[in-house]
């Protein structure tokens, strides 16, 4: 009942066309942005939709748009049919809530990897509050009303812009920014249509006769405590327990691959994720990729690759590789926290 | 002394090699065994007979001959140890053996250095994304593009090779 009049508060308030300037009081009618934020966290566990979305994303330092087709289920299914480029024409993937399959016609091959989608319980209370939220306005996305909401990090690094549907919640458009590279993402639909019956069979993955099957890797796993994490990759692990920014240490898990093993540590500013990967510089040797980073020393890289970006380094013995929806001045910032605290 | 004990003594009573009471005993059994005493009859025959026989010439030079046959695969001892060298093949078989067993961990963990410094970025990638899924305003289809590509990536695909 809340959602709904939460929902129904949106939709009166943003009725006026084009974008519409003022206070939050006025053009929400009451209702918090608090209470948008969630309803929009909450509505692909409630709306059916298909739509086609644009995806602009900045790879290096150009800008790579992909277009393809979004279709959800609630409660958590998903599907997404990559239309162009053609590199990525055909590539079909189907997310049931507990794992993805992902087919890449081009090379007869499926993919079977852990889930993607969202998790199933509202966001706790807190999960924003290292972020300002702003109403920027109303403003109409194909055709239909959306509260435009602005969410920046309270450590200034970066800016995260959403178009709300006023009926639905979804999110219509993002745009992620941030001072160094401006936008690095914008995502939107040119069509949408909801309250479909979406058919079952859609989300139904079956593997192509004769297709080479890799993985299956099943949902993910739970994180571990820190002695847990160190116990299973068989070294010390000495971290900060909160990064820049507020992130906190939300526990670890080791990554495997082949004869590579690493330890990954999690931290979150409650909606964002950064993951620390450690590995003995016995084990893993100097990342040649990207740009070199001086300040970290001679052995750092750093590269961006679609709105994520890495930040790699040496310190006592340790390979270490800071990844996050990051500016690259911010994770540097917390390379330099963890060296200065943390490694063995 | 029993039957089957004294029929394995009783070459050596003929050549006399016993001890006196051992030979006390073995006269003794004889005079009671009638198959004892036709046996120790049989064995002095033979040992008669080989004695008759005459002892064989050598042809001249066959010591030299047989010498001469083999001095060549004599082999020196060049240590104190008794032991002769190995042909070259098999200790070049073995040296290689060794080495391979002394070099081969470190190979393999050179090559797993390699191996993890050139998946890593691509492995992380994926994790990385994977984690923002519990952002729940992140755009999935976003999460989904990056996600793909760094499984194509770990496989050693380019995401953006044009279908053929």
């Amino acid at each position: 009942m809340r959602r709904s009049a939460a929902a129904l508060a949106i939709c009166l308030a943003v009725a006026a066309p084009g974008m519409s300037q003022g206070t939050p009081e006025s053009l929400l009618d009451g209702v918090t942005l608090q209470e948008v934020i969630r309803h929009a966290a909450i509505a692909p566990q409630i709306v059916d939709y298909e739509g086609t979305k644009v995806l602009s994303v900045l790879r290096g330092q150009t800008m790579e748009s992909v277009t393809l087709i979004e279709t959800r289920k609630r409660p958590g299914k998903t599907r997404l049919e990559f239309i162009s480029p053609e590199g990525v024409a055909g590539r079909l993937v189907i997310d049931d809530g507990l794992v993805t399959w992902h087919y890449e016609p081009r090379l007869h091959t499926v993919f079977i990897g852990p889930s993607l989608a969202p998790p199933h319980d509202p966001p706790p209370p807190g999960w924003l509050s290292e972020y300002d939220l702003g109403l920027l306005g109303v403003e109409e996305v194909v055709g239909r009303r959306t509260a435009v909401l602005s969410l920046k990090h309270r450590s200034g690094t970066g800016e995260r812009r959403l178009w709300i549907d006023r009926t639905t919640g979804v999110a219509l458009r993002a745009e992620e920014r941030n001072p160094a590279d401006g936008l690095s993402l914008v995502s939107y639909f040119t069509r949408i249509s909801f309250g479909l019956n979406v058919p079952a069979a859609l989300f139904g993955a079956r593997n192509p006769a004769g297709a080479r099957v890799v993985g299956p890797a099943g949902p993910s796993e739970p994180l571990l405590t820190l002695p847990e994490t160190e116990k299973a990759v068989g070294f010390g692990l000495e971290f900060p327990l909160v990064l820049p920014g507020n992130f906190t240490l939300r526990g670890g898990a080791p990554t495997r691959h082949g004869s590579m093993l690493a330890a990954s540590l999690e931290y979150s500013d409650g909606a964002r994720s950064l993951l620390l990967f450690v590995a003995p510089t016995a084990r893993m040797g100097p990342i040649g990729r990207g740009d070199p980073v001086p300040a970290l020393g001679a052995q750092a890289r750093t590269f961006g690759a679609g709105g994520l970006r890495i930040v790699t380094w040496e310190i006592r013995g340790q390979r270490l590789t800071l990844a996050g929806p990051l500016p690259l001045a911010d994770l540097l910032g917390m390379a330099a926290a963890i060296s200065q605290r943390g490694g063995r | 002394m029993n039957h089957a004990r004294a029929s394995r003594l009783l070459s050596a009573y003929i050549d006399e090699e016993l001890s006196p009471d051992e030979m006390a005993a073995i006269g003794g059994h004889l005079a009671d065994c009638p198959g004892c005493r036709a046996e120790i009859q049989e064995l002095r025959a033979t040992k008669r007979l080989l004695g008759s026989l005459g002892r064989p010439e050598m042809p001249p030079g066959f010591a030299a001959d047989t010498w001469s046959r083999v001095a060549p695969q004599a082999r020196p001892r060049l240590l104190w140890w008794p032991v002769r060298l190995p042909h070259p093949a098999t200790a070049i078989a073995v040296l290689v053996l060794v080495l391979a067993m002394v070099t081969a961990p470190a190979i393999r963990g050179h090559q797993v250095r390699l191996r993890a410094a050139e998946v890593g970025p691509d492995l992380f990638l994926q994790r990385t994304a994977r984690a923002q899924a519990g952002d729940p305003l992140a755009d999935r289809a976003f999460l989904g593009l990056v996600f793909t590509d760094a499984s194509l990536r770990l496989i050693g695909e380019d995401p953006r090779e044009a279908a053929r």
